[in-house]
């Protein structure tokens, strides 16, 4: 009787290992930004060459996101307290940085932002929450942009920035794909590419200045609604992990 | 060595029910749906329930073709190994019973999950879907093909006819009835499931919010006169300059109007990449309940 009583111990201590999966260990990644090269002109669906003087975006948090593929083949996982879960999506989170950042767009030096305590495993795809902050470099935008456009001998010089309703899907961009595998001392470096953020942009439909100034994206005009989907493209951002030799 | 038998199936049954097969069975009946407005168009509904096109426009279907490649029931690792087999519906013509599957474990499959794919060559054809019809949609790698009539305001005549080569596994379906996760096979008894298709998801304005339109002059701005307006001519609308019938930018009360995609992720920015990502999340479960959308 005894020995069947601890017989069937062992088995109910096996339980658990037997219908569940093994999680990732918590360690540090290295998070950083960086811009674009983006001082040669770049063409547009509409037909413009533009060249940007400024273009700035605000952050307030991006994430990693566990690839779950695997993840189906096993009983769902447990959320770890670090790694947690997005509540909007349901998906499980590696790394995480929820300090509010700008970015200069244009700025191709990687940028350090510090270290946060990450979940070895795959990851998949990244998301970004955008904000829209009082004041700065983005002047109270989610973005700003500085240029000229030019196209069959007109030249367009222009500036404005982006205004976004704070919903949460609308100041989020998902689906940003990176491939790989997160593990200590990683370094995940999140890039915005501005040459996206106007592709669609019809620079002529903007109301000309009488004084000659830059005309002004106004938050009703054409070029802000192509601002707008073109930011918020998963082709404006690339997100890649990198081995951290140092 | 007969003690030792007797508790190694204490064990296996004590495993057994830990990780959920009990051996009982129950019967699943699975039905399609396009919901009302796929059998009488738009605007459909009562009260404040009205879904209608906010330019006016009045919409009937003749034909809503889906080609459901495959379905399963998941829990964890676990399958219910339904078999099931594809099958093209005409949704316009009724909620057909698609697959009635007995013996089915008895338990909550927390993971309902089909899949929109084009109809193999072994498809089985449900009742009133023409072999034609499924010899379009195999030559276009389209899973859903969706055609019918718009009515604008002053009572011109908008045919479309669109053939969405999307191929989408709408996994992890949550119930439309109690929100719970997939469907509980009862012990010893039946269950009907529906699989249901949302259409107005195709005429959505955006995916960024709750509060999105339906909207069809940026259709009929497009439309070629001489045959059905087609994903090939909503391509030559951009999304971020949508025109109406006069050429003019669309407004409504005054503003532009701007498609947005929200999460979807589109090939380009036109009208035409815009519905086809639109309907990949046609797919819901038991009337309103979502599932995840799954791109190959």
């Amino acid at each position: 009787m005894i020995r069947l009583f601890a017989l069937l111990l062992v088995g109910a201590a096996l339980l658990p290992v037997s219908c569940a999966d093994t999680g990732g260990s918590l360690v540090p990644i290295e998070i950083t930004t960086r811009g674009t090269d983006a001082t040669e002109p770049f063409g547009t669906t509409t037909g413009w060459t533009v060249t940007l003087d400024e273009a700035w975006v605000a952050v307030a948090a991006f994430r990693a996101y566990a690839d779950e593929s695997l993840a189906q083949l096993l009983v769902p996982s447990r959320a770890y307290a670090h790694g947690g879960t997005d509540p909007l999506n349901g998906r499980r989170v590696r790394a995480e940085w929820f300090s509010s950042v700008v970015l200069d767009a244009l700025d191709p030096a990687v940028r350090v932002l510090g270290l946060v305590d990450g979940e070895t495993g795959a990851v998949d795809e990244v998301g970004v929450s955008l904000e829209q902050p009082s004041g700065g470099d983005t002047r109270g935008r989610v973005a700003w942009v500085r240029g000229q456009a030019e196209r069959d001998g007109e030249t367009v010089a222009f500036e404005g920035g982006l205004e976004l309703e704070d919903e949460p899907l609308v100041r989020r961009v998902e689906n940003i794909t990176l491939e790989g595998e997160l593990a200590a001392n990683d370094r995940l470096l999140l890039t915005a590419d501005p040459r996206v953020w106007l592709a669609d942009a019809a620079f002529d439909r903007l109301p000309e200045n009488d004084d000659g100034e830059p005309r002004t994206i106004t938050s009703d005009s054409q070029v802000h609604g192509a601002l707008r989907l073109g930011l918020r493209s998963t082709r404006a951002w690339r997100a890649t992990i990198e081995r951290n030799e140092e | 060595m007969k003690s030792l038998t007797t508790t190694m199936l204490w064990l296996s049954l004590a495993w057994a029910l830990a990780c959920g097969d009990t051996g009982s069975t129950g019967t699943l009946e699975v039905r399609l749906s396009g919901e009302e407005a796929s059998r009488e168009g738009f605007p459909v509904g009562t009260g404040d329930d009205v879904i209608a096109f906010a330019d006016g426009y009045t919409l009937s279907f003749d034909r809503v073709l889906v080609s459901i490649t495959g379905l399963e029931l998941r829990d964890g690792s676990e399958t219910a190994g339904l078999g099931a087999d594809p099958i093209v519906a005409d949704l316009h013509l009724g909620e057909p019973i698609a697959w009635t599957f007995d013996g089915v474990p008895a338990q909550r499959w927390p993971d309902v999950r089909y899949t929109y794919g084009a109809p193999p060559s072994d498809a089985r054809l449900l009742e009133g879907v023409e072999a034609s019809d499924v010899d379009a949609m195999r030559a276009a790698g389209a899973s859903l093909l969706v055609s019918g009539e718009a009515r604008s305001t002053d009572d011109e005549a908008y045919p479309f006819e669109l053939l969405l080569d999307i191929e989408v596994l709408n996994a992890r379906c949550q119930s439309g009835i109690d929100e719970t996760d997939g469907v509980v096979i009862p012990d010893g008894a039946a269950v009907r499931a529906e699989l249901t298709i949302h259409l107005d998801h195709l005429f959505f304005d955006t995916y960024a919010s709750e509060d999105a339109e339906l909207r069809f002059e940026p259709w009929a701005a497009v439309d070629p006169g001489d045959r059905p307006i087609t994903l090939a001519d909503l391509a030559s609308q951009p999304i971020a300059d949508l025109r109406d019938r006069a050429g003019d930018p669309l407004r409504d009360d005054g503003e532009l109007v701007l498609y947005d995609p929200g999460p979807l992720e589109l090939e380009r920015n036109d009208l035409g990449a815009y519905v086809r990502a639109a309907a990949t999340t046609t797919g819901h479960f038991q009337g309103e309940g979502h599932c995840d959308y799954e791109l190959p």
